[in-house]
């Protein structure tokens, strides 16, 4: 952001220039009919990199009305990154005051602000009526709450640059990144240190791209914040939970994961095979002091299991005087029988 | 306290307990059962620590409006007068009183005036005055517009009468005289008895009664809401609709308001709303102004608990094999002899970065905001000679008083909160004197008047019941997640402290605080810390749940708070179907409330327009 607001006051001469660098990607259509189109940009190596237009747009503040001649960049998943304007045409508010430098820093965070109220309000909505002439700067009364988050004397400026920013534009950058995803954009992504743009991939990137990259997946899952791991895991195609790298990860991190990452995976898991390693990894997962998974886990581990296994497993359930909840202790007698083995000193859950 | 016809015969009470009947004719009226309150306030707060209710002229500088009840006298004669109250204002000056009045009988008025002498709350000797038998008016003329105070009067014919100053024993005397505790209401029988009804206790409520639970809400106001009531003008803090149960919150954007901000006109906390929406409920039934003062226990279970009403003394059974505590204060659960923490625990009982090295009692304070308006005309502030002293460098040049306006840090949120509140009032009017009177920049404020002052002050901490687990810093910070998660928290950890500033102005008594934060990510409330662990049918939402002083510093913004009530409703459902305990719920039927909570309980099609005050986290952080 910082670096943003440095450029923003260095840069000139850009508008009037044709239409800037990159190549025309697509256009985007504004409330009042104006128009601009949204350019890529790509890095050193021809890989896209970000997206920029240069946008002209009418706002009056008050009675006074001027167009507004400003750049915007994206990243590739349509978050407002940044804005630049020319040195020579620079912001106004009321009176054609020049905006000042906290002006523009407040626009920065304004625009890169999904949390505000005031752009929710209709724009008609935004100033209460009012007889005196100039209350704020308007000519009617700015609500309380908006005139927090807006600059003082330049309310419209901010309200319709923030829709052009975050409004249709942003899902047709989506769109657009989705469409030019390959192999190395896909690798660029992965490497991206902002959580917003793995949480694009685990809902854009199709089964075979998670197949193909899966590796790069399961390590962001591994250092995954907030509910992030959870999510990938739920996004992550049954089929690949069948694959040994993916039941070895499990093995060496489902109990780094947090509970809801872990129920994720038991969900998935419900759904495949489990291999021994990972039957047998589940079946010494159920602990004393585990209550809440305990069932969950021996329900997962009863599906699909072996003679051998099933030995394992009531010998567990033993020693540990596991408690088994009714559903899960008549499956283990049904499978006692099966494999002619006594589960008469098992625990039930007398509920 | 009183009945609810208002007037008092004595006589005929007395004959029919036959206990005093020998006696000289006594009249006692509780000022708090006036018919007409005219401009002066019910304050309930410290009931608890002063033994009553009372009424209060808030009038912030300008007298209010007479208060008058008619009492009738049995017999005709000479009485003694006395009067409970306190000068208020005696413990900071010793210059005048802030708050005055004079008592009125038959429109006349007794020339003593009171609120002038003693501190603390004693009866006052109004002298004798001559009493036709029959109807007679009396009013309560306030003399001065600062909160001047009368919890009861009393006439007596025994003029030598000794009033009575201790707290029990006058507590005794006032059951006794009005036959309160010989005759309680039953409320009848509930399923759930919620007592506070902030933004917790209603979605409590609410949560229950829509998950087929019957209700009982208990309220010491007369709105709902706490802190973001009209009474006090707090907006609503945190987010809703996360995960693990986006679901969860739906109730707190159906019931809470749709403008933010803090210290706002009347309008902007929809107190409506709030009530609309839990009258609509066929499940609850609501009992406004009552305050839950006594519990009964049973092997570790509360069997009935007791409400006063706060304007008629009435007192009222509520009996339910499952109760929350929603009141913040932890009334019901230290009443229950629940495990409480209170203060700030030291670094080595949880090992939390941000806890002290050494325990203490420091606790986030109260706040008492305000604001004024601009008028047409000049309009003036009396020049106050009791204000704390005033000058350029303490002078507050502004027309609002937000969350900052915040006192009581270390001092304690129950026993001394007459104290704090008082204290957050006088710092309001020193500091307005100062700008209307003194102020070297006073045409500025000519025409401003002050148009709202908090009396019910905005508590943020006061004690925490502990329950099966305690909530510390490094569960948020270091994201260890419980499988009982319920409400995500998602504030920040946004701890209180007395502004150092201000606190070199005025050494060990600042009235204004700084915060300071450490983000999170949103967080799943361990069921655990929403029930007691040692009162087996008490469950806790809002700010008296079981977590650390640090841990508070994110749990207790309302948002929050109204989720974990949500939660309790849904957990009460559980109890009930399965007839267990909040403890056996959390060992057996979790999954039940689990299926509950990816439900919700809110209109899920409503659109969230609640978009004030979500707080920092770090679910937005966009670069690590």
């Amino acid at each position: 952001m910082r670096i943003a607001l440095l450029l923003c006051f260095l840069y000139t001469g850009f508008i009037g220039t044709a239409s800037g660098q990159g190549e025309v990607a697509f256009y985007i259509k504004i409330e009042d009919g104006g128009i601009f189109d949204v350019r890529t940009i790509r890095d050193s190596l021809g890989q896209l990199q970000c997206y920029e237009a240069n946008i002209k747009a009418p706002v009056c503040e008050d009675r006074v009305c001027y167009d507004v001649n400003i750049r915007f960049r994206w990243n590739l998943i349509g978050q407002f990154e940044k804005f630049v304007i020319a040195a020579h045409d620079p912001l106004t508010k009321m009176d054609h005051e020049p905006f000042a430098p906290e002006d523009y820093k407040k626009l920065q965070q304004i625009l890169s602000n999904q949390d505000l109220s005031f752009v929710h309000i209709p724009k008609n909505e935004l100033v209460t009526e009012s007889d005196s002439s100039e209350v704020d700067g308007y000519t009617g009364a700015t609500k309380a709450t908006v005139k927090k988050e807006v600059i003082e004397g330049a309310l419209y400026t901010c309200y319709t640059l923030w829709h052009i920013a975050n409004g249709e534009v942003v899902d047709a950058i989506r769109q657009h990144t989705h469409k030019s995803l390959n192999r190395d954009l896909i690798k660029k992504m992965l490497s991206d240190e902002n959580q917003f743009v793995h949480y694009y991939l685990i809902n854009w990137l199709d089964s075979q791209q998670m197949k193909e990259h899966i590796d790069d997946l399961l390590m962001l899952i591994s250092e995954g914040k907030g509910y992030f791991s959870k999510n990938a895991i739920e996004q992550l195609p049954e089929l690949l939970f069948e694959t040994l790298s993916v039941q070895n990860f499990i093995i060496s991190h489902y109990n780094t994961l947090d509970y809801y990452a872990q129920l994720a995976i038991l969900k998935k898991l419900k759904l495949v095979n489990l291999g021994d390693s990972l039957r047998k990894y589940f079946i010494f997962l159920i602990q004393e002091d585990n209550g809440f998974q305990n069932q969950r886990i021996l329900s997962l581990v009863l599906s699909g299991i072996g003679n051998e296994s099933f030995t394992t497993l009531v010998n567990h359930l033993n020693s540990l005087e596991i408690i088994i909840s009714e559903e899960n202790f008549l499956l283990i007698e049904k499978l006692g029988k099966r494999y002619h083995h006594d589960t008469s000193q098992l625990k039930r859950d007398n509920k | 306290m009183n009945l609810k016809f208002n007037s008092i015969i004595y006589l005929l009470l007395f004959w029919a307990t036959g206990v005093h009947a020998q006696k000289l004719a006594t009249v006692f009226v509780e000022a708090e059962s006036f018919q007409n309150k005219g401009g002066w306030v019910v304050d309930q707060q410290f009931m608890d620590v002063m033994g009553s209710s009372f009424l209060m002229a808030h009038g912030m500088g300008s007298p209010v409006e007479n208060a008058s009840t008619k009492v009738k006298f049995a017999e005709a004669g000479t009485y003694k007068v006395f009067i409970r109250t306190r000068n208020w204002s005696a413990q900071w000056s010793t210059k005048e009183a802030a708050g005055q009045f004079q008592l009125l009988v038959g429109g006349r008025a007794l020339p003593k005036t009171f609120g002038k002498d003693q501190q603390a709350w004693a009866w006052t000797d109004g002298g004798t005055i001559k009493i036709e038998k029959g109807e007679i008016e009396l009013g309560l003329k306030d003399l001065t517009g600062f909160n001047g105070r009368c919890d009861a009067i009393l006439f007596t014919k025994d003029l030598n009468y000794q009033p009575i100053e201790n707290l029990d024993e006058l507590s005794d005397f006032r059951n006794d005289y009005f036959g309160f505790d010989r005759n309680p209401k039953d409320a009848g029988n509930f399923d759930f008895v919620v007592v506070g009804g902030g933004m917790a206790g209603t979605c409590a409520a609410i949560s229950a009664a829509r998950n087929g639970v019957k209700v009982a809400l208990v309220q010491n106001r007369p709105v709902l809401g706490g802190n973001n009531s009209s009474e006090v003008r707090v907006h609503l803090g945190g987010r809703i609709n996360l995960e693990p149960y986006p679901a969860l919150g739906n109730l707190v954007n159906e019931i809470g308001p749709e403008e933010g901000g803090n210290a706002q006109p009347k309008e902007f906390y929809e107190d409506d709303k709030k009530l609309r929406a839990v009258l609509n409920e066929p499940n609850i039934s609501l009992f406004l102004n009552h305050h839950a003062n006594e519990v009964q226990t049973k092997n570790g279970k509360i069997e009935r608990i007791t409400a006063t009403n706060i304007e008629t003394g009435e007192k009222v059974l509520f009996k339910a094999p499952l109760f929350a505590d929603c009141t913040g204060d932890g009334t019901i659960g230290l009443l229950a002899g629940a495990d409480y923490m209170t203060g700030r625990e030291s670094r080595a009982v949880y090992n939390e970065p941000t806890a002290p090295e050494v325990a203490d009692n420091l606790t986030m304070g109260a706040s008492v905001q305000w604001f004024s308006e601009k008028k047409d005309k000049p309009v003036s502030f009396p020049n106050i000679k009791w204000a704390l002293d005033w000058d350029e460098e303490k002078s507050e040049e502004i027309t609002k008083g937000d969350w900052e306006w915040e006192t009581g840090m270390g001092l304690d949120m129950k026993l001394d909160f007459e104290q704090i509140r008082d204290y957050g009032m006088l710092a309001v009017y020193s500091n307005w004197n100062y700008l209307k009177n003194h102020s070297k920049n006073k045409e500025k404020f000519a025409h401003e008047s002050l148009k709202w002052v908090a009396y019910i002050a905005g508590k943020r901490e006061s004690v925490r019941l502990k329950g099966d687990y305690v909530l510390i810093e490094q569960d948020m910070t270091e994201r260890k997640i419980y499988p009982d998660g319920t409400a995500p928290t998602s504030w920040t950890i946004d701890l209180h402290y007395p502004d150092p500033e201000n606190s070199k102005l005025f050494p060990g008594a600042a009235f204004k605080s700084i915060a300071k934060h450490i983000k999170i990510y949103p967080y799943p409330i361990p069921f655990r810390c929403l029930y007691s662990n040692n009162v087996d049918n008490l469950m806790m939402a809002g700010r008296n749940i079981s977590v650390s002083h640090v841990a508070l510093g994110t749990v207790r913004v309302m948002r929050t708070t109204g989720m974990m009530g949500e939660v309790l409703g849904m957990a009460a459902s559980v109890i009930k179907k399965e007839n267990t305990t909040p403890r056996g719920l959390y060992q057996k039927y979790f999954d039940q409330l689990e299926a509950l909570m990816m439900k919700g309980v809110g209109d899920p099609t409503l659109p969230y327009v609640q978009g004030y005050n979500n707080g920092a986290t770090l679910m937005e952080m966009k670069k690590k």
